[in-house]
């Protein structure tokens, strides 16, 4: 079970954001009142929440960091005219 | 001067004409039946009457000549009309066949003059059918070639309404080839790729033409595609191919600077590096990737994820490894597959985090790690209590892979010189990181429990780590032939080789099988590396009860102990020999004298081998007295007298004695005479005082002797 989606919040929630999500969340009765609340007790616990972290967000900022980008040179637009190379080759 | 012809009789004429209407030659009846009825209407026949019978052979009455001349012409001209109709199918016929010959000769024209012709004869409907459908394809033709002279004079627009025109009468899709070829030329390329999409294109040129209009709308990468599958290495091709390369190198840049639909970037420039290795577009490529990647784990597109992670580089770093064992991990709830990369990133990727990446104020230590290694290994358990038999493969795995990264990390720690230096075999072997993982290993040496320890934990990073992965999973087969072929000398691969042919040799032993050659040698290597492995060796060998297993054991453990003698082999060797020569002794598959040399043997390598020294006890004695029965049974006497007084088993000298008791008590019933009782007596006396001059037997003989000689 991924609380974050159970909760609908971003894994940026702070404690406040998490009650009113749970709040929210009992309202709107998408998910079990009891998945409601494990995700709430998930998410409180310091520790099951850096496993959630890990679990169900990825993170490829550093990966993208370390991608080297060049720079490409204008391309020179070439005259394309159409070749006559394949006409002997009949299609039927 | 030849011959006059001789006129032949109507009735002649009439019979060959008969003859040949019967054989079907109706052109050749039908003048023979014409000259027959000429001279059947003549005067000079009309005068001489009647014949004597007609055509059909009736018999005509004499009475009435006139009467039967005019039946006799009727017939015939009846059959001269039957003529005409057959000589008129038969032209049809010809008429028809010929239609359908122009007509496979695509010749509309000549098949339609001929199909006309046979349907004024015939007037049959199924030929009207034809001749329509005829002048439909000559329609056509006329329109292909009109719209070929049109192509050939410059007049594309025109000539590509005419094929179109002409798809319309005949439905042939070539037509519409023909047709984008002439928009192509027309240049209304986005007409032409219209049009071309949608169709199968025959042959070069045709995906040539579809290309060139895909290129002139901008569209180069499908261009690229659909040349690719061109096999010409013409140079003005390849040079527009190249160049094709270059419109959509820029144009992906130019989508990438807007960040315009990552997936087809990707997708897009990788084809263009596999296939063109375009300069300056890897880091475009590879930055799209992991927006893609961003995308897609929104989505919950794990599997796509996996494709897409598969070209990853060797060295990973966390970040990377990381991507992989969440991905894996998602996939291995969802489906049965992907165990095994699973368990493979996921210790490895658990411990490259470092500890205060995991670490949160209240979060103390490891325990985050500790948490999600028991989530993956919980995951592995539910799949086994599912029923997923490969599952309890992979959690045999994970065990053993869970301790050696656990052993890593405990010797490493977060220390950065050593950073990605934990991760499993598995992980090592596919990343190519087993050499970095040795350099660790031997670097901290000191810090291992045992040498034992020391070299198992080096040998799953060594070039025999797969023939170690099935030896945990008890397949001996596999993991010997799955052994490296080469061993370049390193302690780690060595120990792992001899590991394995240890177990395979334990495995034949312990099925009652001879073990391979040379494995005393290979043995003996192993315990030198490390003892504890002698001693499991022993402790199977004394565990060992089945005769054909102590028979391998024994023989194993006699090759050892002459490979290196020690004590430690010689007493479970003095052991395993009594208790097989024991039960070869009960199965009576040895003689007491085989029994004895063994016991003695084992003796003399174990004196306190208990079990050997009384069974040698016993074994002795009983060979003592028989050795006494066959004395005495041989009449020798001496000697018998001789091993009686000798042993220092009392049995012996009992079993002497109880003889000449029983021999003594039965004298009498024995039935000799005086003298020979007394010679007797005196004969036993004699040998009994030699072994035993104490004995209570000699004061009966001196009594019995008494007796007889006081008589």
């Amino acid at each position: 079970m991924n609380p974050y989606k159970v909760l609908n919040i971003d894994y940026r929630a702070n404690n406040r954001e998490i009650l009113e999500a749970v709040a929210l969340a009992m309202r709107e009765k998408k998910f079990p009142i009891r998945e409601v609340a494990i995700a709430q007790k998930e998410l409180l616990d310091p520790i099951s929440r850096v496993v959630h972290n890990f679990l169900n967000f990825i993170n490829v900022k550093p990966l993208k960091e370390k991608v080297v980008l060049s720079r490409l040179e204008e391309p020179t637009i070439p005259q394309l005219n159409r070749l006559s190379v394949f006409d002997g080759n009949e299609d039927s | 001067m030849g011959k006059k012809k001789k006129a032949l009789s109507p009735e002649l004429m009439l019979a060959r004409a008969e003859k040949l209407f019967h054989r079907g030659n109706y052109p050749l009846a039908k003048k023979e039946f014409e000259k027959a009825l000429q001279g059947l209407s003549s005067p000079k026949r009309r005068i001489a009457g009647g014949l004597p019978g007609g055509l059909t052979g009736r018999r005509v009455s004499t009475s009435g000549p006139e009467a039967n001349r005019m039946v006799e012409q009727k017939d015939v001209s009846e059959k001269i009309e039957i003529c005409n109709k057959e000589i008129q199918r038969l032209k049809a016929e010809d008429l028809v066949k010929r239609a359908k010959k122009y007509s496979r000769k695509d010749n509309p024209r000549e098949a339609i003059r001929c199909f006309e012709r046979a349907y004024g004869i015939t007037g049959e409907d199924w030929i009207r059918g034809k001749i329509d459908r005829l002048r439909e394809i000559l329609f056509a033709h006329d329109l292909r070639r009109a719209a070929k002279d049109a192509e050939i004079t410059g007049e594309y627009l025109k000539a590509a309404e005419l094929y179109e025109q002409a798809f319309t009468a005949q439905e042939k899709k070539d037509l519409l080839v023909k047709k984008a070829r002439c928009l192509v030329k027309a240049e209304k390329y986005g007409e032409a790729v219209s049009l071309l999409q949608n169709l199968t294109l025959p042959g070069p040129r045709a995906r040539y033409d579809y290309g060139f209009a895909l290129a002139k709308v901008g569209k180069y990468f499908q261009c690229l595609k659909i040349w690719d599958s061109i096999d010409s290495q013409d140079d003005r091709f390849l040079s527009q191919k190249k160049a094709i390369g270059s419109l959509l190198a820029a144009n992906l840049h130019d989508r990438f600077s807007r960040a315009e639909g990552f997936a087809s970037i990707y997708e897009e420039g990788k084809y263009l590096l596999n296939s063109t290795g375009a300069q300056g577009l890897s880091g475009v490529v590879e930055y799209c990737k992991y927006a893609w990647i961003e995308e897609l784990w929104k989505e919950e597109r794990y599997k796509a994820i996996a494709d897409l992670l598969e070209d990853s580089p060797a060295e990973m770093e966390p970040a990377l490894l990381a991507l992989h064992a969440k991905t894996c991990f998602k996939l291995a709830e969802k489906s049965k597959d992907s165990l095994d990369d699973f368990t493979m990133f996921w210790l490895t990727a658990v411990f490259s985090e470092k500890s205060e990446d995991f670490s949160t104020e209240a979060a103390e230590g490891d325990k985050p790690r500790r948490e999600l290694i028991q989530m993956a290994e919980d995951l592995i358990k539910s799949k086994i209590k599912s029923g997923d038999s490969a599952a309890e493969e992979a959690l045999i795995f994970w065990n053993l892979e869970k301790k050696l990264v656990e052993d890593l990390h405990e010797l490493i720690g977060d220390q950065v010189n050593f950073s990605n230096s934990v991760c499993t075999p598995r992980f090592a072997a596919r990343f190519g990181k087993s050499a970095q993982i040795l350099r660790v290993v031997r670097d901290k040496r000191s810090l291992f429990e045992n040498p034992e320890h020391y070299l198992a934990t080096g040998s799953y990073y060594s070039a025999a780590w797969q023939s170690l992965y099935y030896l945990e999973c008890q397949d001996y087969e596999n993991a010997l032939i799955s052994l490296p072929e080469t061993n370049d000398g390193n302690e780690f691969e060595d120990y792992g080789v001899k590991k394995v042919n240890f177990a395979y040799g334990l495995h034949c032993l312990e099925k009652g099988q001879n073990p391979p050659r040379e494995y005393a040698e290979t043995a003996t290597a192993l315990f030198d590396m490390v003892p504890s492995y002698e001693k499991q060796l022993i402790e199977r060998a004394l565990n060992a009860h089945e005769l054909d297993k102590m028979r391998y054991y024994e023989k194993l453990l006699h090759d050892i102990h002459r490979t290196r003698p020690s004590k430690q082999i010689e007493d479970p060797l003095s052991l395993v020999m009594t208790r097989l020569a024991i039960d070869l002794y009960d199965r009576r598959l040895i003689i007491p004298k085989s029994l004895e040399i063994t016991l003695t043997e084992a003796l003399s390598l174990n004196p306190e081998n208990e079990l050997a020294r009384n069974n040698l006890n016993d074994l002795q004695l009983v060979l003592k007295i028989k050795e006494l029965d066959q004395a005495i049974g041989r009449n020798k006497m001496n000697k018998a007298c001789k091993i009686a007084a000798e042993s220092e088993d009392y049995e012996v000298r009992n079993h002497f004695f109880d003889f000449f008791k029983g021999a003594v008590e039965s004298l009498d019933e024995m039935g000799l005479g005086y003298e020979n009782k007394i010679g007797a007596l005196r004969d036993i006396y004699k040998w009994c005082i030699r072994v035993d001059d104490a004995h209570p037997i000699l004061y009966d003989i001196e009594d019995m002797l008494e007796d007889l000689e006081g008589r």
